[in-house]
């Protein structure tokens, strides 16, 4: 289960900026060969307390219930 | 009636029938677990705070949500410089979300403490879009006349720090703490987008110190919104837009005003003379012409000596509704932000009137009052708002798709 300060999926190199209130489709393959796809609202958060990189945002993402 | 009432008359049906079976002997299990309990019918009756309401829905909460909760906070947002339509949208849509999870009891994404919004006490959040909005998304010429510029009345002392904004919220619930954590969650989400023009915060009678259906008392002490539509036909006529383009069907008009009293006055003027104001009776709110609080003020009678006993200026007579037009919906609620450095009263009431068109109800209704109402020496307009309440979105949508396209 994926939970704010839990378990979460991160999103690096993004090609093009997630703003808040986007709805984003998100693709998950799994090493079995298959694919999830669901659409998650992008949420601006200072939460989790992680720092990866220098300055760099965190997008929590969240909201659609994995097919 | 609220709309617990028959399921908890039922509840309590059940649990007389298990007390008299506990008292036959004829259970001897049943009995261990019935008398380990100190009073069974308060361990089964569930808390009030755990009462929710619906977020999704033909029409948005918190207007016909009756009888209205206790505490209400009205907050207006303007966009920031060169918001458009995409950052209106993706505005709605994560308040949108936000309101559906905490009227529901549970967190916004990604808050972590689920035990503040947990018990939401009957939890709204209601929008609505003021001229700005239009503009900002290229719809101007889509905002009504009426919720554009309300038209000037002789008696506003209108000022600006209460007045207008681009999107309201409209957040209630009968216990101010959820209602707290819901607002501070909801402007967090707006805040990249938006900036917050006012904030004003109501309350009435707590839920439960009267029996409910009772009207609630304003700070002059009258029984405040007894003419309002009774909850069915009557008041989805006043309310809901029918006709109309269809972003709007379903939604309604809300003009919000800041009404200030001078409660110094009021408070030493006599008890007949605050009853001859409106009326009506302050204890009852009954007619001063006979009835009970639900029956009309005859404007015709006349006394002993032939006079009329109810002025041509008191306000109900004013006030009343005179076509099924002028009809709203008055939710409003009283403000405290007093006393002053030097100790004045600074109260009166939010007025919040829900109405299919302002332009035919409010209007001409405060044109009327503007012009004649005893109880203008008492109250004033310091603040005004008017915005486009649209319909209610369904789960997965948000409030304003309508309008502006999912």
């Amino acid at each position: 289960v994926l939970a704010p300060g839990g378990d979460h999926i991160m999103i690096m190199d993004l090609t093009a900026p997630i703003r808040p209130g986007d709805q984003v489709e998100v693709t998950l393959a799994l090493s079995d060969g298959s694919t999830i796809p669901f659409t998650a609202l992008a949420k601006e958060t200072t939460g989790g307390e992680e720092n990866y990189d220098e300055g760099a945002g965190e997008m929590h993402m969240s909201g659609g219930q994995p097919g | 009636m609220s709309p617990q009432g028959p399921s908890l008359r039922r509840r309590a049906l059940l649990l007389g029938g298990a007390a008299a079976a506990v008292g036959g002997g004829t259970a001897a299990a049943l009995a261990g677990t019935e008398l380990s309990a100190p009073e069974a019918g308060h361990v089964a009756a569930p808390p009030a705070g755990a009462q929710t309401v619906p977020f999704h829905g033909a029409h948005q909460p918190g207007i016909d949500t009756l009888p209205a909760q206790a505490h209400a906070v009205f907050l207006a947002l303007d966009l920031r410089p060169g918001s458009g339509r995409p950052e209106v949208q993706r505005l709605l849509r994560l308040l949108s979300d936000d309101a559906a999870r905490l009227m529901s009891g549970r967190p916004p994404l990604a808050a972590e403490v689920p035990e503040l919004p947990a018990l939401p006490s009957r939890l709204t959040v209601t929008f609505g879009f003021g001229p700005g909005l239009f503009d900002a998304i290229g719809r101007g010429g889509d905002c009504p006349a009426v919720v554009r510029e309300l038209p000037a009345f002789p008696t506003d002392r209108l000022e600006p720090r209460w007045s207008g904004g681009d999107l309201l919220l409209q957040v209630c619930s009968d216990d101010p703490v959820p209602l707290s954590y819901a607002l501070r969650r909801l402007v967090r989400d707006a805040r990249s987008i938006t900036s917050v023009r006012w904030t004003q915060r109501g309350f009435n009678p707590a839920r439960g110190s009267e029996p409910a259906g009772t009207t609630p008392r304003n700070l002059m002490g009258q029984r405040d919104g007894t003419a309002n539509p009774d909850l069915g036909p009557e008041l989805a006529e006043a309310v809901w837009v029918r006709d109309g383009p269809s972003w709007l069907v379903g939604g309604s008009m809300l003009v919000f005003r800041r009404i200030r009293m001078d409660l110094e006055t009021w408070d030493d003027f006599g008890r007949v003379g605050k009853e001859m104001a409106v009326a009506r009776r302050l204890d009852t709110g009954a007619p001063v012409t006979g009835g009970g609080e639900f029956d009309e003020v005859d404007p015709r009678m006349v006394d002993a000596r032939g006079m009329p006993v109810v002025a041509a200026s008191a306000h109900v007579v004013r006030a009343k509704a005179r076509t099924p037009a002028e009809r709203m919906l008055r939710r409003g609620y009283s403000y405290d932000d007093g006393p002053t450095p030097d100790g004045a009263p600074d109260a009166g009431q939010l007025f919040a009137a829900y109405q299919a068109d302002a332009a035919t109800a409010f209007v001409p209704v405060q044109a009327r009052l503007a012009e004649v109402d005893v109880m203008n020496l008492w109250i004033t307009h310091a603040g005004s708002a008017a915005f486009v309440i649209p319909p209610g979105c369904a789960e997965g949508g948000f409030v304003g798709e309508g309008l502006l396209g999912a």
